[in-house]
């Protein structure tokens, strides 16, 4: 193509793409109106047989299926897995297969894979372990030891599948082509709709350190075990040729893996036969099937006690798993499992792990009995014996009421590298105790929020999508999104009173409102800002269409039908869109353009209020009116001046010149006036009297809302209406308001007669995320900034007390008191000098010194101008406890 | 130039055993600029447990944030001591850190300054937690009157204010 053409070109396609609805072959060439509520199906995909316009499987939906049946064996001091698959692929589609793709995630860690060859320094890549500074940094280009690390490990190892066999049923090699993390087997005779095809793979490859890969897997060393060359966690997932799922949408879902997107794949049944060193401990998707070879009879017992338990029982107490860390195997142990209709399998292994379980009950489910159980080693403590499988109970029954009974026997939660990851009936989750000088392991509070929101988000995930069979590598916000939205929930069910982090449409707006975002509706490896993009907003957004826009009752139905529909299917974010709509009786349309479709942001400002009233065209009552409207104008301050100053007007000092219009004034009512009024009412229909006379008899209060939107995003008009009287009233005017000028609208509110509207507030209750709430009151009011309110609330109310702290001290003796000016300034001082090794020790410590310096200078000033005692540091914080929901860990959980 | 840079490459040091890998190291920072009470206000967000982690990735032992008022307040200094802004004449504004607040699971640190006599042609610096995670990411809104900017940092670096 030559210069000017190109040029051209790329002008055109520009133009095309800058507005959606020209892209959809819809311009609007005369104004500049915007249709928020244009309808989405000329985006959405055209329904068809295989997806309906409601939003559910069409009649000829289909799905691909994959059974597997693996061995597979660890070597533990080499950290290498070697493993065969037998895999029976059953095309259920309409299509001819004359090859079938397989995905090959370790391949991500080649060194020449793509993701490896498109990582950039400086900068971040979400889950790529980027950690270095670029040249324009403060103190110049860095690397992170973590970084050399990661780039020697892979100098040292080769990483990445090598495939060893490729064979169909007759023993004969297959033809295969790698492509980065896919694989391509071409076959010799097509596979036809309805026909199976069984081949084998055997592969090896070395698992990847989980803490310097910043992988979902891997292992993690553990040196200091007592126990020579220490011990490891073997984590492993993503770990076999999986069959690349192949869709009635998109075909085969061959996009190479980057490491943000995780993945879709086929449901099938697997059996597993684990070889492992035997005196490791193993947890897995799936059921075990040969426990007389792998556990002890009192493990046995134990297990079966834990069935019907009311509490988790142990099946190796964390004592044995002491002890178990400084044995040595005496040979290998192999753990068979078996899962039914699974996307994947993934498990775990070590001889560090202590192991709790407990039944959960769920009469009349296909699995009545879930065994909930967890494995920790050491390090998880006390935080995991008393928290981990609890909160994977807990999950399970908040989840079943939103979505359906759990589907599978065994529900998992493991401690290991990973800080966040999910896979069927199996999670890793990172959060850990702290071991401290004196040999004891403690917890802070925020690590155990992050603990029971890190295993509802990852339990959760094996609901959505291992069950509800989202693509994550197209869509992260389909799991990730509705995850996040409902382990909030079950957050705020297990403690509204933990300081949870929120992910609700007010905590949202510093994100909503920044420019460098993208869409929801974005592939997950182009998406800026993962976290506030695919896990915040959108959760945000499902709080806002529960509580604000269908209510409760409406959208729990409709999410449920959706979760019932696609139980056990691969739904597209069209066939969410439809069945919520559909299920709700809504249109919302407007909804997921506005919230999923755009970068809009909420900004709706109430401009001005005006009274109205009904004129009665009776002469003598509306003339009256005026004349007492113009006798309520203030006096002209000339006028008022002239008097004081005792300047008498003319006419006063010369009443000669009073005539008829000094006694008569132009409110004055005649007959004229009286006979046009008889007319009027004379020329009205028997209907249209009725009408006048009754508003004339009612005299009812019209108020008139002039409101603008300023974000863009069209939502609620929500008004919190305050009265003369002091009563107060909360009015829903729905979005559908906007559909004719989606920047500008007024609004008629008409209350009975004498009712005086004293105050308007937009959005009481912050419910829809509006960014700027000076704008939100009329009369306007003053609004403080963050920083104002934060200032004006540590002034001084109870609020500011540490009582965490201060419930610590020590109650003064008279000696104490004599002695003199111990107090405050002694209580809140710490030990300093902490000996961290690490480079950055030195940078915060003088601001540790600093701060408390700072904090007994403002000590002593305030206790010279605060002579009410409550002397307190001035950093203290104040506890808020936001009890209207918890929230997502929305950023790196997986 | 190149080996410019080969030379300028150093280090940031993990303690080992110390990292997990669960932390956000995801923070936002809000700067507004105050007509009515004229300061420039600073509303920096943490996630309460990103916060302890890093301390104790610095110190060597993990403080109880929400507690700890000293802690607080240390991490509050460490916070204020990575971010300036910067006017056009190369000065960065004189910030006081005020204080912090506990606000569900994040910790926020305010700071304040007066408003400078021009209030266009600004940089801000922000390099919090980047020593310790060079994979921390900040983002920045700044807002002046009905305008607003945003910014990425993912670096330790002065990034010019377009508004």
């Amino acid at each position: 193509m030559s210069g000017w053409r190109w040029a051209a070109g790329a002008a055109l396609a520009a133009s095309f793409w800058v507005d959606a609805s020209f892209a959809q072959g819809i311009e609007q060439t005369k104004g500049d109106f915007e249709d928020k509520f244009r309808q989405l199906d000329e985006v959405l995909p055209t329904p068809n047989i295989y997806r309906t316009a409601s939003g559910a499987p069409g009649f000829g939906y289909w799905q691909q299926r994959a059974d597997y049946y693996i061995e597979v064996e660890l070597d533990e001091e080499a950290r290498r897995l070697t493993g065969e698959a037998r895999i029976s692929y059953t095309n259920n589609s309409s299509d001819t297969l004359r090859y079938v793709w397989l995905q090959l995630d370790q391949n991500r860690f080649d060194t020449d894979s793509m993701f490896n060859t498109t990582a950039t320094f400086g900068g971040d890549m979400s889950g790529a372990g980027q950690t270095t500074s670029s040249p324009g940094s403060s103190g110049g280009p860095r690397l992170s030891l973590s970084t050399l690390a990661r780039m020697q490990t892979m100098d040292d190892v080769d990483f990445g599948y090598d495939i060893t066999s490729v064979e169909d049923e007759n023993g004969q090699e297959m033809d295969r082509t790698i492509v980065g993390t896919l694989m391509r087997i071409d076959l010799d005779e097509p596979l036809a709709p309805g026909l199976s095809l069984d081949f084998s793979i055997e592969w090896e490859y070395n698992l990847v350190d989980g803490d310097s890969m910043s992988a979902r897997s891997g292992y993690e060393h553990f040196p200091d075990d007592d126990r020579e060359g220490g011990n490891d966690i073997f984590l492993v997932a993503q770990w076999f040729p999986r069959m690349i799922a192949y869709s009635d949408y998109e075909g085969w879902h061959n996009k190479e893996f980057l490491g943000r997107g995780e993945f879709t794949l086929e449901f099938g049944d697997y059996r597993v036969e684990i070889t492992v060193p035997n005196d490791h401990i193993v947890s897995s998707t799936g059921v075990l099937e040969n426990p007389e070879d792998v556990l002890t009879d009192e493990q046995i017992e134990r297990l079966e006690a834990a069935e019907t338990a009311d509490k988790p029982v142990l099946i190796v107490t964390p004592e044995e798993a002491l002890e178990n860390e400084s044995s040595n195997p005496t040979g290998t142990s192999t753990w068979v499992f078996e899962a039914e209709n699974v996307r994947d399998f993934a498990w775990a292994s070590s001889r560090k792990f202590a192991w709790d379980a407990q039944g959960f009950q769920q009469p009349g489910a296909e699995y009545e009995t879930v065994m909930a159980m967890s494995f920790w080693p050491k390090e998880g403590g006390e935080l995991w014996e008393k928290y981990s499988t609890p909160v994977v109970i807990h999950t399970m029954d908040v989840y079943n009421r939103f979505a359906f009974d759990y589907p599978y026997p065994t529900s998992q939660s493991v401690n290991g590298p990973v800080g966040g990851m999910e896979y069927p009936m199996i999670t890793f989750n990172g959060p850990r105790t702290t071991l401290q000088d004196d040999g004891s392991r403690t917890y802070t509070m925020s690590e155990k929020v992050f603990l029971v929101g890190v295993i509802i988000h990852e339990i959760g995930h094996i609901y959505f999508p291992m069950v509800v069979n989202s693509d994550e590598r197209q869509w992260t916000w389909m799991d990730e999104g509705l995850n996040s939205f409902l382990d909030s929930v079950a957050g705020y069910e297990w403690d509204p009173d933990m300081p949870w982090g929120r992910s609700l449409a007010r905590d949202m707006i510093p994100y909503m409102t920044s420019t460098n975002q993208v869409p929801i509706m974005t592939n997950s490896e182009s998406v800026l800002q993962l976290g506030p993009n695919a896990y915040g907003k959108p959760s945000a957004a499902l709080h806002v269409l529960r509580d604000t826009i269908l209510g409760r009752e409406r959208f729990d139905f409709a999410f449920r039908e959706y979760s019932r529909r696609w139980k056990f299917k691969r739904p597209t974010p069209a066939d969410f869109f439809r069945t919520m709509e559909e299920a709700s009786g809504t249109d919302l349309d407007w909804f997921w353009r506005g919230w999923f479709y755009t970068t809009d942001h909420v900004d709706i400002s109430i401009d001005r209020v005006y009274q109205l009233r009904l004129d009665t065209e009776d002469p003598d009552i509306d003339y009256a009116r005026a004349r007492q409207q113009e006798a309520d104008k203030p006096t002209p301050v000339g006028v008022t001046l002239n008097a004081q100053d005792g300047l008498a007007p003319w006419v006063e000092r010369n009443p000669d010149v009073i005539d008829f219009y000094d006694e008569n004034d132009i409110f004055t009512v005649t007959n004229k006036e009286r006979n046009a009024y008889q007319s009027f009412l004379d020329g009205l229909e028997p209907n249209e009297r009725a009408t006048f006379a009754r508003a004339i008899q009612e005299d009812k209060a019209y108020y008139v809302l002039e409101f603008s939107n300023h974000g863009g995003l069209v939502m609620p008009i929500i008004l919190g209406l305050e009265f003369a009287d002091g009563t107060m009233e909360k009015m829903y005017i729905p979005a559908e308001i906007w559909r004719r000028n989606p920047r500008h609208v007024r609004k008629l509110l008409v209350f009975d007669q004498g009712t005086e509207l004293s105050q308007v507030v937009l959005d009481p209750d912050w419910e829809t995320g509006d960014s700027n709430i000076e704008d939100n009151h009329y009369p306007r009011r003053f609004i403080p900034s963050r920083v104002e309110a934060y200032k004006f609330q540590r002034s001084g109310s109870y609020m500011r007390r540490d009582i965490m702290q201060d419930i610590k001290t020590e109650l003064s003796t008279d000696e104490d008191t004599v002695a003199g000016d111990g107090g405050e300034g002694d209580e809140t001082e710490q030990d300093a000098a902490p000996e961290g090794d690490a480079v950055d020790a030195q940078a915060l410590e003088p601001e540790r010194a600093e701060a408390e310096e700072l904090q007994a200078e403002q000590i002593a000033t305030e206790a010279d101008t605060d002579t009410n005692t409550n002397i307190d540091s001035d950093t203290e914080a104040v506890v808020q406890e936001e009890a209207d929901d918890a929230e997502t860990q929305e950023s790196e959980e997986e | 130039m190149i080996r410019a840079l080969i030379v300028a490459l150093c280090l940031v040091g993990l303690p080992n055993g110390l990292g997990n890998a669960h932390e956000q190291r995801l923070a936002t920072t809000e700067v507004l600029f105050n007509a009515r009470s004229g300061f420039v206000e600073v509303a920096h967000r943490f996630s309460l447990h990103d916060a302890e982690h890093a301390v104790a990735l610095a110190e060597g032992e993990r403080p109880e944030l929400l507690s700890d008022p000293v802690a607080r307040a240390a991490f509050a200094s460490y916070i204020g001591s990575r971010f300036d802004l910067v006017g056009a004449s190369g000065e960065a504004l004189a910030f006081a850190v005020l204080g912090t607040e506990i606000d569900g699971g994040y910790i926020w640190i305010y700071q304040e300054a007066p408003m400078p006599s021009s209030t266009t042609g600004f940089s801000v610096r922000h390099g919090a937690l980047h020593e310790i995670w060079p994979d921390q990411r900040t983002f920045v809104t700044i807002r002046q009157g009905d305008q607003s900017a945003s910014l990425v940092f993912e670096d330790d670096v002065t990034l010019p204010v377009l508004f």
